[in-house]
């Protein structure tokens, strides 16, 4: 059951407003230069990365915000800037009452102090008074479920009882902002419940959550709106469920970009078109389950190349493999090929609901002293759509019989009430 | 979405960190609490907790006055060559431990200065704080020191703590200026430490103005540590010694490393106001 379905769509006041913020970073030579080099380097104004481009959104009160994107796309850095953590180029961030940034669980803490003074001293940084920070070391030990352990050293603490410490010291800072950097995939399950629970009490009693994640679940589970960063730059902006797809769409891109080309981009041979041969002019289409995949591909080889093959692959929406044909030589028996080719390919379909990606590539055959020829491949995306539940990625036919009978007899004999 | 309790909250810029931060009290809260944390850790919960905060400045102090009055026959001239010598190391080597340990303290705290928001003065402030705690206490333990080397106190001692209070200011600003500067530069710490090597030597520590030949008095005066070890040396081991306007050669002299050291002050403090907002993505 989504929250935010029950939610008016009207939008409280602005709690964030960020305008057209731009951000570089200064860029550091290799670790090795000669020492004229290193002078020059020290002198001038080096190169500078950039980081964010014309960034512009605005969160309201009571809002859970998603911040998603490939790795490399700023979604930190924009968490830092409106923490105040790193400066702006320019543009403009405004934020309303306390922000609190999560950038990572237990910054700050000292190993070997006892839980209570590490609570006090990390309550104080982020933006209690040293009183308020006291009278709450109770309430955040206990909500932290380490009652036990409070005059342990932290050195001694397991990481998790470190993370749910610090989650609980920022649950209880009353941020009017929240900010989180990608903690909830570090605990158990009831570590993240009860990170979701935090996050829902925030929007209940009226405050704002910014939520950066790689996991599309809880951004849309928790998330009002979401946003994704590509390229340093705010390419959606909307509803969860459509940013989280467009992650994958170019997440995988991306991967397949990579994966299509190669170590390094050539045009030795190329696969020049690409479709599926139910010739469907279709971007992504929907395959029934359990229907054989078909596709056609068109080959140039440019240049004569000692027995090339062929090679197809299926691929999940992250890029990973999850399928490699076994290589097919394109012309069986001669030595040098070169010319033009059009192949077809049926590929059984076991795959559960989901979206996925066919790839063809022109590779060297493995048996053969390689040439090291490049080539450039070419990649369909697809979703299957199959009765089958969300989350797997094949789906077998199985049979699962259940004998009651039997279970009360070995019960009684092990004597397990 | 519709009523909330409170009232809506006004924005407010973001502007990144300072070295300030938004309020005063907050400010003096951190400050004050990571320095007592620090000096807790350092000393209290150590085994032999502060027993080693006091014995490292006298150890230095038996070696030295060993090799120098012993081996070479040196400061038999030197009125109250001990209990000065043990004075000038205690205020030396505060000096030396403050730049030191501050010149590191951003790049140490990388974690919590890449990842909160906070001021950012509090972090090499507190490492002086600390180490002015230690300093504080080891001169308590140098008085009681003075006194069983059979000096008698008198009005004048009391110029000690100000001389001291002047030395922690310095040092302090020392250490802001290092602090960004081996963010920047890290180098710094082998620059530092030739620097600090000299003004070892270059201070009237292991021996006093009067016993150089006055052609470089000037030069050592230049230095702005060499004020207030002449001051101290004056009001506390010697009351004959010269005073720093005599060393310095007049007033006007003395000026020099006076601005010299209220230069380097505004200087430092300026320049890690200036490079504070940046230096998290420096480091």
């Amino acid at each position: 059951m989504n929250a935010r379905s029950i939610l008016s769509p009207m939008p409280g006041p602005v709690t964030i407003d960020v305008q057209q913020v731009y951000k570089s970073f200064a860029t550091r030579g290799g670790t090795w230069l000669p020492f004229r080099e290193r002078v020059r380097q020290v002198r001038k104004k080096g190169a500078r990365l950039t980081v964010l481009e014309d960034v512009t959104f605005d969160v309201h009160r009571g809002e859970v915000f998603g911040i998603v994107g490939p790795n490399g796309a700023g979604k930190s850095t924009l968490l830092k800037l409106i923490a105040g953590i790193y400066p702006i180029d320019s543009g403009r961030i405004r934020a309303a009452g306390r922000v609190a940034p999560l950038i990572e669980l237990g910054v700050g803490f000292r190993p070997e102090l006892p839980a209570r003074e590490n609570i006090q001293l990390n309550a104080v940084m982020m933006g209690l008074s040293r009183a308020e920070a006291r009278r709450r070391t109770d309430e955040i030990i206990e909500f932290a479920e380490l009652e036990d352990f409070t005059d342990l050293r932290l050195k001694n603490y397991s990481s998790g009882m470190r993370g749910r410490l610090g989650f609980s010291v920022m649950s209880h800072v009353d941020a009017d902002v929240m900010l989180v950097d990608e903690i909830m995939s570090v605990g158990d399950k009831a570590f993240r419940d009860k990170c979701g629970n935090v996050i829902a009490g925030m929007r209940e009693r009226g405050k704002t959550v910014v939520l950066v994640s790689h996991e599309m679940g809880s951004i849309n589970r928790h998330c009002d709106r979401a946003l994704l960063l590509y390229d340093h730059r705010v390419q959606q902006l909307g509803e969860p469920e459509d940013v989280a797809n467009s992650y994958l769409t170019v997440n995988t891109k991306k991967r397949l970009q990579t994966e299509a080309r190669g170590d390094s981009a050539g045009d030795a041979a190329e696969v020049t078109g690409f479709r599926f041969a139910d010739a469907d002019t279709e971007t992504e289409p929907t395959l029934p389950g359990k229907t054989p995949i078909e596709v056609e591909a068109d080959i140039e080889v440019r240049r004569p190349l000692r027995s090339p093959v062929i090679r197809f692959s299926i691929l999940d929406a992250g890029g990973r493999p999850l399928f490699l044909a076994p290589p097919r030589p394109l012309e069986p028996g001669l030595d040098r090929v070169s010319g033009r080719f059009r192949v077809s390919a049926k590929i059984e379909n076991r795959l559960a609901s989901g979206r996925y990606a066919v790839m063809c590539r022109v590779a060297e055959a493995e048996d053969e002293d390689g040439e090291g020829f490049r080539s450039i491949g070419r990649w369909l995306t697809f979703a299957i759509e199959s009765p089958d539940e969300a989350g797997s990625v094949v789906s077998l036919e199985s049979e699962i019989d259940v004998d009651s009978a039997d279970a009360e007899i070995d019960q009684a004999e092990l004597g397990v009430g | 979405m519709t009523a909330f309790a409170e009232p809506a909250l006004e924005l407010h810029e973001v502007r990144g960190p300072t070295a300030f931060g938004t309020t005063r009290k907050r400010f003096w809260e951190l400050l004050w609490l990571s320095s007592v944390t620090d000096f807790r850790m350092r000393y209290v919960d150590a085994v032999l907790g502060y027993f080693w905060a006091l014995m490292r400045p006298l150890i230095t102090f038996g070696i030295v006055f060993l090799f120098l009055r012993q081996i070479l026959s040196f400061g038999g001239s030197i009125v109250n060559f001990a209990p000065m010598l043990m004075l000038n190391i205690i205020l030396f080597q505060f000096f030396q431990e403050t730049t030191q340990r501050g010149m590191r303290s951003l790049a140490s705290k990388e974690g919590l200065v890449r990842k909160m928001r906070f001021p950012r003065m509090v972090i090499p402030l507190s490492t002086s704080l600390t180490a002015a705690m230690s300093l504080g206490l080891n001169l308590v333990v140098g008085f009681l020191l003075l006194l069983a080397f059979g000096l008698t106190p008198t009005w004048s001692w009391l110029i000690l703590p100000l001389a001291a209070a002047v030395l922690v200011i310095f040092a302090t600003a020392v250490s802001l200026f290092l602090s960004v500067a081996f963010v920047r530069l890290p180098d710094m710490v082998q620059v530092w430490g030739v620097i600090s090597r000299v003004l070892f030597y270059g201070t009237p520590i292991l021996y006093t103005v009067q016993t150089i030949p006055s052609s470089i008095r000037p030069i050592v005066m230049l230095n702005p540590l060499s004020p207030i070890f002449v001051v101290v040396r004056k009001a506390v081991t010697n009351p004959d010694d010269i005073t720093a306007v005599q060393a310095a050669g007049g007033w006007g002299h003395l000026m020099i490393p006076i601005v010299l050291a209220i230069g380097i002050c505004v200087f430092s403090f300026w320049y890690f106001v200036r490079e504070a907002p940046a230096v998290a993505e420096a480091l």
